[in-house]
């Protein structure tokens, strides 16, 4: 390395010196160099001996302090650490934003993944959610008859399908306990359908009508019976509603769940069979 | 002739700005440039034109970029905005009025001196 060399990058690391946001520090060295080889050509192109044209160029780039003094002004730690700080809170946003969009878009329609309203939930809901969202979790009655749609329906932006009916009922009862998981599914953004719930009805083919149990008299009509929703959502637009009839005619042949609202109005029957001794397990 | 150093350093983002309007430069065209065109009265350390851009370009009126020479050295180009090209007519519309205020007050016998 020639004299000169070692003089450039001696006013080079004192200018550098006086940058504070070291980020910038390697971009200002290398123009500055570039600065002083492109003057140091143009000298040697116009006839000038190395050596002078070396030293003239470092002279003509004035006072190593001056320059990095002004450039330390312009180059701020505070401004550049900041705008540092909020590229990288960017992409960690960015990386969470993609990280939450997959899970929510790619989640299976699976009880592995559960979501309530959308959010993830703790590991406990899995036990709560199998064992309140079964038409025939354990207890003391045995189902005596399952129901069976024929179909799925849709309901304006929804679309309802039959996972599970089932009549639980004792032999010395004439009611009985009946539990109807729907599942509903929708676009991802229209959300779930509560508007439906607390105007939903069942009736069957003996004539009894089940209200949501919090609406009260429905016209003034007497009613045979209440009926209980809940809902639950699994992933993004997937939705389980659970229907309970706690004291529902155990001789129902068939059962229509209505809502006539529109633009979601429906009807659902649903018709049941006795269960066979063998099944009863 | 040598000038006052804050004559210089107020106008410098207006000459820099001016340079980059026909088309982009690099640091070392620019200085070369402000002295061909006037005649060698405004040579600048050169070392103090780079606060000069840096700032410009932090305030969005140009925009560097680097560029490879045939020879392979990189290059540090800088380009004129639409900001800057608007600063720029600003600058030189104060500057006419300004310089031609100071022309009037000036005697015709100092102009001739400073000339």
């Amino acid at each position: 390395m020639s004299d000169a060399y070692a003089s450039i990058n001696q006013w080079l690391s004192k200018v550098i010196g006086h940058v504070r946001y070291t980020p910038d520090r390697a971009a200002v060295r290398d123009e500055l160099l570039a600065n002083y080889e492109d003057h140091m050509d143009s000298l040697i192109c116009a006839g000038v001996p190395k050596d002078l044209a070396e030293k003239r160029a470092l002279e003509a780039l004035g006072d190593p302090d001056e320059t990095g003094a002004l450039l330390n002004r312009i180059h701020s730690p505070l401004l550049g650490w900041a705008y540092r700080i909020s590229q990288w809170m960017l992409c960690v946003v960015l990386i969470v934003l993609v990280f939450v969009i997959s899970w929510h878009l790619f989640s299976p329609d699976s009880f592995t993944n559960p979501f309530y309203y959308g959010y993830p939930v703790p590991s406990y809901y899995e036990e709560h959610f199998a064992s309140s969202f079964s038409a025939e979790s354990e207890g003391e009655l045995r189902p005596t008859k399952r129901g069976t749609a024929t179909d799925g329906i849709r309901a304006g932006k929804y679309s309802f399908e039959l996972e599970q009916a089932s009549l639980k009922a004792s032999d010395n009862s004439d009611t009985g306990e009946l539990t109807v998981i729907l599942k509903a599914t929708a676009a991802l953004y229209q959300g779930p359908p509560h508007v439906l719930l607390n105007s939903i009805y069942a009736e069957d083919d003996l004539g009894n009508q089940y209200r949501f149990g919090y609406a009260g008299p429905y016209q003034g009509e007497f009613m045979s019976g209440e009926l209980y929703i809940s809902l639950v959502g699994r992933a993004l637009g997937t939705y389980y509603i659970k229907i309970s009839i706690p004291s529902s005619d155990k001789n129902m042949n068939w059962l229509d769940i209505v809502h006539e609202k529109e633009p979601n109005a429906f009807r659902l029957r649903l018709f049941f069979e006795e269960v066979k001794d063998d099944d009863k397990e | 002739m040598k000038f006052d150093k804050s004559l210089l350093s107020g106008s410098t983002s207006m000459l820099v700005l001016s340079l980059l309007s026909d088309r982009d430069k690099y640091g070392y065209e620019m200085i070369s440039q402000l002295a061909l065109r006037s005649e060698n009265v405004f040579e600048m350390k050169e070392g103090t034109l780079y606060p000069v851009l840096h700032g410009l370009e932090k305030d969005g009126y140009i925009q560097g970029y680097e560029k490879a020479t045939e020879t392979g050295r990189k290059r540090r180009y800088y380009h004129i905005t639409d900001k800057g090209r608007r600063q720029l007519q600003e600058q030189t519309e104060q500057w006419n009025a300004f310089s031609g205020a100071v022309n009037k007050i000036l005697t015709p016998s100092e102009i001739g001196q400073l000339i």
